[in-house]
This record gives structure tokens, sequence and C-alpha cells, in this order.
């Protein structure tokens, strides 16, 4: 269950075979798919591992896949393999958070390192989703008061004015500060700032002129 | 004729010259010897010099009266014997009776009837002689008398005995000799029995008159009343006797007056011609059905005397030359009025004179010019005949005894044949000219298969001048059937002579080395492409007449054909270029694909061995896929070069569901990109084809890239295309249906035609380069628009004939 596995899609039999054994030899698990629609059907997004994903294939192709990945909200990471290096495809590809864009014949320390970086993302991106997670749980516990200076931080503003904006005393930021941080378990400003960003917690609006 | 010399001469008397000048004429001719005297006197004067035989006198003389002269003729003893003849007119009977009154001897009236003149003065000059004889007699001897009443009864025995040889042939005559007195006959031959079916008994005691006809009795009793009163009527004449048996009988009667036991008789000699009668009568009536024949018939005939000249007519006659009785009769005559000489120069007489000799002739066809014969003889009333073409034919016609009577001569008016012949001539000349007109070679071979002619196109063709055409002719002709053989055209020749018509395919004659076989050498003759049509031309009855061989060039046909050919190659590598830049990934993808499985396979088996986590199975089947995908890129790549190289038709068999599939492969990452779909009916049954395998590969390409095209503007789950595979006949149709925005309704028909898109970006070749592919394996493209959307185009392979 801890080992991540590598999803393979290609509905070219021969490549897919190939791609399998090739992984397997370098000790990594393999699940191969001969279509989008069965790797939807019985590929696990929750399980940690990415996506070695086929360009063209017949009915749904593997940008095409890529897109519903992400509208089911699927990060797995993707590397994409093209027989057919088009550059519009790529392009689109990697805008879309495809770790990478591989054309075939791929060369196996390509092909690895790619699928290494893919893992790293996905180990990164499970981080980040688990950080994220205790987050929204912990601003729970916030009072309105600490909330209210949370959102005042995360404009990056100095705890004087924070208390000049709220009309209180600069101990008072702090002391509120100090207990917020520690409540979302928060080390530093700019890690509260992202995960508010990424939370939908919007920030304070601030009146005076800095 | 020699001329009858007698002992005396005649003397003429007369004034009138011209009427002395007929005498002379007539005597002469017959042998006499001729004085004459222009008057009395003279006359006179000649006659007591030397006494004549004879005097011819006109009664009509000047100076002295002719019967003066007869008296002094008397008067003088010379003289006195000189029987004289007078001339007289018809109505001066006075000085006729005066002049018997005066010794005239005779009588001859003016105007002359030739051969009574010659009558009566040979018996009158016979008679002289006897008298002058007689007289010489009387002046001999008693004794001698005596001998001549001697020999008088001598001559008077040999009466008697030759009265009985008389009777012997009067009993044999094949005639029936009767004497009758009164009527009653006395005497007849056993003849009489036959001709009258009476036995003579019976004859001899009945009346002759009652034999005769009863319409003929009148007429024979005054013939005899004639006879007995001395009137020297006919001869005989012809009367019809009835028969015992009451049958009519014709007799041709010849009487005379006789004398019978002192009393006069008639001596009637009876001639059965009954027989020669009613031959007669038919002839008559044969004569009057001929008239009639001839006067029915269409054909217009005319009766010729053997001296050319018309005799009768008929109407037909009449028709023919356009003119009416008058006109005819007319002509007729002014035509008979010609001289001998006259008509020798119309150039008939020959025939007729031919005709008479028993042959019948046939004339050739005249064409009558009515004005020359007008101008020449100024016979013909028309001026211009309807039916100008005539022609003539001369029958002789025989009379009863056998000999040629007349001859007929039929018009046959031949114009419409003659006119019909002149459009035949005339055809033959059209056709003369035609044929030189022509710009295709034309040689016609006469039935024995030798060259009759040929035109001038034919010349050109092989670029020979007449006399090097003429010697080619006379070299073909003079050569032996093997040589000919070898030229290779002959047996063609024969099947047409057979009646077949046979257009041979088109062959390249090296125009140097044919000419040599014709035994032309030296002659710089151009390489041709040249197909020949072998026509046999028949005549009226249905048979070969000649052969026309016709050489159609098709040396400039065949080059620009040619030149077409490469230009449609090079078309076709231009579009395979373009076709190449939207395959490229297509086919870059193809490779990609084994290489990805070689490549990965290998490094897999790499990895393995030198982790050492291999085992010897794994192993060998990673090297099995290795040399599987190995193959599938080099098929990718032996596909491609295929398509880029320069391509010649060669014809392989080919499983057209097989190619369907490699062609799907070839456009396996343009479907997926183009998210369109192929669904393939091809039943695994059909027979193969012949093809060039890239070529059709290519027009299904073209078809199939087609389609995609032609649904890019759909709905992606509706792109389909479907590729349907039968077999029609002895084609195998492959047809390629999308389901797109179809083809322009007014570019349909044209869209096999080059630079004809409906595409857009379309170069418009695509079509056209993919129709002469499957031209040139011998099939067919088409196209449609559907009524559900979307079109079909599709195209036929032919099934090779033996399929085994």
């Amino acid at each position: 269950m801890n080992e991540p596995i590598i999803y393979i899609v290609d509905d070219d039999p021969s490549v897919r075979k190939a791609l399998m054994r090739l992984l397997n030899s370098a000790g990594m698990h393999t699940e191969a798919y001969a279509s989008a629609s069965d790797f939807l059907e019985f590929g696990n997004c929750d399980r940690k591992g990415c996506l070695i994903l086929d360009v063209k294939m017949k009915d749904i192709s593997g940008p095409m896949l890529h897109k519903k990945l992400i509208e089911q909200g699927c990060e797995m990471p993707i590397v994409f393999l093209t027989a057919h290096g088009d550059v519009p495809t790529s392009v689109e590809a990697m805008k879309k958070g495809a770790v990478d864009f591989l054309t075939k014949p791929v060369d196996a320390s390509e092909l690895f390192e790619a699928v290494q970086r893919a893992l790293a993302k996905d180990r990164e991106l499970r981080t980040i989703r688990e950080e994220y997670s205790g987050f929204v749980e912990n601003i729970q516990s916030l009072t309105p008061r600490e909330y209210e200076v949370m959102t005042y931080v995360i404009t990056g503003i100095l705890n004087k004015q924070i208390a000049a904006e709220m009309s209180i005393s600069e101990e008072t930021v702090k002391v509120h500060r100090g207990r917020l941080m520690q409540k979302l378990k928060i080390v530093s400003v700019a890690q509260l700032v992202r995960l508010c960003e990424k939370t939908g917690i919007k920030s304070a609006i601030i009146k005076g002129d800095y | 004729m020699a001329k009858q010399v007698f002992n005396s001469d005649i003397l003429i008397v007369d004034d009138q010259d011209a009427s002395l000048q007929l005498l002379f004429e007539l005597l002469d001719k017959k042998g006499y010897q001729i004085r004459w005297a222009e008057s009395p006197q003279i006359a006179l004067e000649t006659a007591t010099q030397k006494p004549p035989g004879l005097i011819l006198l006109d009664v009509n003389m000047p100076g002295m009266d002719c019967f003066e002269f007869c008296m002094r003729l008397q008067k003088d003893k010379r003289t006195q014997q000189v029987p004289v003849i007078f001339i007289s007119s018809e109505n001066d009977l006075d000085s006729r009776v005066r002049g018997f009154e005066v010794g005239g001897v005779d009588c001859i009236l003016k105007p002359f009837q030739e051969q009574e003149v010659l009558a009566r003065v040979k018996t009158h000059m016979q008679m002289g002689e006897m008298k002058q004889n007689l007289e010489k007699l009387a002046d001999k001897s008693p004794t001698e008398l005596t001998k001549s009443i001697a020999s008088l009864e001598k001559e008077i025995k040999t009466l008697k005995e030759s009265e009985g040889r008389l009777r012997l042939v009067f009993e044999n005559s094949y005639d029936t000799i009767v004497i009758a007195q009164d009527e009653v006959v006395k005497y007849c031959n056993s003849r009489i029995t036959e001709l009258s079916g009476y036995s003579i008994a019976e004859i001899y005691s009945m009346k002759f008159s009652e034999l005769i006809h009863p319409d003929d009795k009148e007429r024979v009793g005054s013939e005899y009343k004639a006879r007995l009163s001395g009137y020297k009527a006919k001869n005989s004449y012809s009367v019809r006797i009835i028969t015992k048996d009451e049958k009519e009988k014709h007799v041709l009667v010849s009487s005379a007056l006789v004398t019978w036991n002192n009393e006069p008789a008639t001596l009637a000699i009876i001639t059965d011609i009954t027989r020669l009668k009613e031959a007669e009568a038919k002839l008559i009536r044969s004569e009057e059905r001929f008239r009639q024949l001839m006067e029915q018939s269409p054909l217009a005939m005319e009766i010729l005397s053997p001296d050319g000249r018309i005799m009768v007519i008929n109407s037909a006659w009449k028709t023919l030359w356009g003119v009416n009785d008058t006109e005819a009769a007319e002509t007729i005559d002014k035509y008979n009025m010609l001289t001998d000489p006259q008509l020798e120069k119309l150039g008939v007489m020959d025939e007729v004179k031919e005709a008479f000799k028993g042959k019948h002739i046939v004339l050739p066809p005249i064409k009558y010019d009515t004005g020359q014969t007008k101008e020449d003889f100024d016979i013909m009333i028309l001026e211009e005949l309807i039916s100008p073409w005539i022609q003539s034919q001369l029958y002789p016609v025989l009379d009863s005894e056998g000999n040629i009577a007349f001859i007929v001569n039929t018009y046959l008016d031949i114009t419409e044949l003659k006119n019909a012949g002149e459009m035949v001539r005339k055809s033959k000349d059209d056709f003369q000219i035609l044929m030189e007109a022509s710009p295709l070679g034309i040689a016609i071979y006469k039935p024995d298969g030798k060259i009759d002619q040929v035109n001038t196109a034919f010349k050109k063709l092989w670029d020979l001048s007449d006399e090097e055409m003429a010697v080619v002719i006379a070299n073909y002709n003079y050569f032996t059937d093997k040589q000919i053989k070898s030229l290779g055209l002959s047996p063609m020749v024969e099947r047409a002579f057979k009646g077949e018509s046979i257009i041979m395919p088109p062959i390249d004659y090296e125009g140097n080395r044919t000419i040599k076989d014709l035994g032309l050498e030296n002659i710089e003759a151009q390489t041709r492409t040249i197909q020949t049509h072998l026509h046999s031309v028949k005549d009226a009855k249905g048979e070969v007449e000649f052969v026309v061989i016709i050489n159609k060039d098709l040396t400039d046909i065949k080059q620009a054909e040619r030149d077409a050919q490469q230009q449609r190659e090079s078309l076709a590598r231009l579009d395979r270029a373009s076709s190449m830049g939207q395959l490229t990934g297509s086919i870059a993808h193809e490779l990609n694909q084994p290489l990805t499985g070689i490549l990965s396979n290998a490094q897999a088996a790499q990895l393995m061995i030198n982790k050492d986590k291999w085992d010897k199975q794994e192993l060998n089947e990673i090297l099995t896929d290795i040399v599987n995908d190995t193959k599938r890129a080099g098929s990718v790549i032996h596909n491609l070069r295929e398509l880029y190289r320069e391509q010649k038709i060669e014809f392989n068999p080919l499983d057209v569901c097989m190619l369907v599939e490699d062609t799907l492969q070839l456009l396996r990452s343009e479907l997926i990109i183009q998210d369109t779909k192929i669904n393939i009916d091809c039943p695994p049954s059909l027979p193969v084809v012949n093809g060039t395998e890239v070529m059709i590969q290519q027009v299904l390409v073209n078809l199939i890239q087609n389609g995609i095209q032609a649904m890019e503007k759909i709905e992606k789950d509706e792109r389909v295309i479907r590729i349907d595979v039968v077999q029609d006949g002895s084609f195998v149709n492959i047809a390629v249906t999308d389901k797109g925005i179809g083809i322009d309704s007014d570019k349909i028909d044209h869209i096999f035609e080059p630079m004809v898109t409906w595409k857009p970006g379309g170069t418009g070749m695509g079509l056209a380069i993919s129709n002469s592919i499957i031209e040139s394996h011998g099939g067919k493209m088409w196209s449609r628009n559907n009524k559900l959307g979307g079109a079909t185009v599709g195209f036929s392979i032919p099934i090779p004939a033996k399929t085994t």
C-alpha cells in the first residue's frame, strides 16, 4: 500500500507491455490500461503514484483524460508520452500541470527521471493536501478576533499597522497573532498566506495608506 | 445481162424527145437494136434503105400524116411486111381506128406501160419474123412442100402419141382435171373422187355446178360465161366446193376453152387449196393478232422492211417519241424518204441487214439526241426527249414458209436503268473522292488479297511518294502468301473477307523495318503507332467485294497520351508529397510506436541483466517482442518508401480486406486526432484483385482523408466513416461513406477532373490522381451525396478472369 504505482495508459499493446516490463525491471510497480475509459473506471486516483499517458488514443485521448481527471479533482501527476511531438498539445498539457511530455521512443533513464519527478510531485502534493486539510480543520478553533487578526496578517502589514487598523494596542495584536499561529500549527506567514489563499479566505481591506 | 439480139431492129418514129428517149432506153435494155427518126420522111427513107423488124410510130407527127406514112410503107414492096405499132394517147380513139385501117398491127397507149410495150413489141417482132419465114417457104419448090407435108404427118402421129401421153399425164396428175360442156362433166380424172367424195360415175351424172358452194355459184357462172364469150379473164380463180360429206373445200380453178368432140368445151384444172387457204386464214388471223399484240405492247415497236424503212409502228412508239398520229406519220415519212447513205449515217443499217440474215440483235443503249437527229435529217418532231436512253432490239419475224418477212425493232426505255447505273457510277466516284479526301490511310484489298488501291493519306502515313507507293504495292502484290503472312496482316484480311469487321489494337510499327519488309531500301520512315480497322464491303448479292483497310495514325495521340501520363505521374508525386506533409505526423507516430516498444524492451532487459534479476523465459519474451516491433517499424518504413517512390504499375494479387486494414494503419493517428471512427464491412470470401498495393492504398487514403475533412465541422461522436467492400459481378467495389458536409452539387460531376476541389485548401488533384490510378487498373470511380447527409465516393477494381 505504501509503494507508489505507475499507471500506464496506452492503446498500443506492444508499447504497454514494454513500458511495464521496463518499469518493473527498475523495481517499480505498474498497472496498465488499454484506454482512458478503462483507467477512469478501474484506476485509483487516491493511490500514491503517477500516470504515464499516451497522447493519441482511440475514444478518449491523453489530454482529454487529463482534463477529466482535473475535473474530478484527481491530481495524480502525469507524464505524457507521444509518438508525435506536436508542440501545441505539449504546451497545453504542461499548462494543465503535466509533469513531463516525452516523445517516443523514450530512453529508460529519461523515463525513470520523469517518473521520479512525478512521484516526487505526487508526494509533495500529498503533503500539501495533508497540511491543507489540517488548516481547514484548525481554523474552526480560532476566535473571531484571532480570525480577524489573521485576515490582516495575510495582507503582509506590520503588527503596529494592524493595531491601528483594528484600533487596538500593538501588544494585543501580538498576543492574537501568536495564538492563532499556534492554533493553526503554522510556522511562517508565507505558509499562512498560501493556505488562506487556497482555502479562499480573503484578506482584510486596509484603510490606512502604508 | 447479155443482150438478146434479134434479127430485126426497131425503128422508132417520134418527134417528142422525152417519149423517144424512154422507148429507146426500154428496148435497148432488152437487147433490141434501135433506130430512130424524128419525122416520117426520115423514117420512110431509112425504112426503105433497110427495112426494120418493127416500126413504132407516133400517131401525132408534124409534117407527114402518119397514115400517109403507113400507106407509103404498104406501097413499097420492101417495107410492105414491116409491122407498124401505133403510139397513141389514151383518148384518141379515132386515130387508133384509122391506124388499124391503114395496116397498123397494134396500138400502144401513152403513157407507156413498160411491160405492155415490151410484150407487144416482142409478139409483133415474132409474128413479123414468122410471116417472113412463111413467105420464104411459099417461095420454095413443091418437092420441098411434099417433104414438109410428110414431116407434118409425122408430126401428127407424134402428136397422137403425145395425146396418149397427155391422157396418162391427165390421169396421174395431182390436180383434178375436168372437161365440161354446158356444166356437164364429159371427162374427169380420178382425182375428182378424192376432191369431192363423189365417184366418177356420180360426177358424170351430175352438173358440175352442183359441186360449187352456193355463195360462189354466181361468180363461177359469170366467169364461165365470160370464158365462153372469148373474154380473156383471169386464168384461174379460187372457189369453194361442197364435198359429198358436205365439207367445204377451197379449190383453185384454172380453166381454158377447148374443143371436145368438135364442140366447145371447158377444161378446168382444179387444185385443192383448202389447206393453203386455212393456212392463209391462220396467217391473217395471226397477223391480226400480231398487230393487236404489237399495238397493245407497252414496248415501242416498229416493223422494218429489208431496206431499213419503217413499215408499221405501234402506239407505244408514239408515246415513247412523244408524237401524235399525224406527227408520227410525218416522222416516218421523213424517215423513209431518207436515202440509203443517210440511213447508213444513222448507223442502223448494218444491224438491220444482220437481222435479215436471221439474227436477233441487241443494240447497245443509245442516248438519243433528238436535236442532233433533227439537225442532221430534220425528222424528229420533238426538241427533247423525256427518256433519252433507249435500248433497241431487232427481231427477225419469219413467215409461214420460214423466210424472214420483216424485222421488228423494239425500243426499250432504259433511262431509269441508265440513271440508276449513272448513280452507281457516281456513287463510286463519290466513294473515290471521299476516300481521297479522308485523313485516314485507306487501302482496298481485292478478294485475292492483293492491294487494289490506296489513298493519299495512306501514302502520307507511311511517308511514301507515289512512285514509292507503287513499288510497295507491286511488291506486296508480288509476295507469296507466306511472305504476306509474315507481315502479319493476312489472317485479318482473310477474316475480313469472310465478312468480319475487325478493329485491331494499336500497333507500333517500326517504320524502317516495315518499309524494308515491303521491299524498299534507303527510305527513312518514322516509327508510328497505327490502329488498323478492316471492313468488308459487300456487293448487291451480299458477297464481299473488297476489303477496306483503314489505318488510323495514333502516333500523335499516343505521344500526347504518354505526355499526359507523365504529367499525371509527376502530379501524383506532387500530391503524394503534399499528402506526405499531412501524413508525416501520422507516420512518425506509427514508426515511433514500435520503436518505443523496442527501446523499452531492450532497456528493460538491460536493467534485468545489470541487476542480475532475470530469467531466461522473460528475456526470450522480451526479445520476441523486440523482433515483432522491429518488423512492424520496418513495414512502416517500407510503406513510407512506397509512397515516396516513383511508382510503376506492377500488378499483384491483392486481398482487398487486408489492403483496407493496412491502409487504416497508415491513417490511424489521423483518425484518432480527428476523433473519426471507421466501420469496415469486408466479407472475407472476396476474390483477390490484381493491382498495385500502394497505389490503391493511395486512393483509399485519399478517400478516407477527404471523409475525415468533410466531418471536421460536425459533432465528434458523429464522425464515422464506413468502408463497404462488395463484389459486383466481375468487380470488387470499395465505397467510402462519410457523414460530412457532402460534395457541392455543382461539382459532383467534376470532382474526378484535375483542379476541381470542394474543400478549403484542397489541391484538386487527389481525386483526379485517384481516378487515373483506378482507370489504369481497369476500374471506375464514382461519387454521390447521400440522402441522410454525407457523401460516398467509391471505386471498382476488376477481378481477373481466372481467379483460382
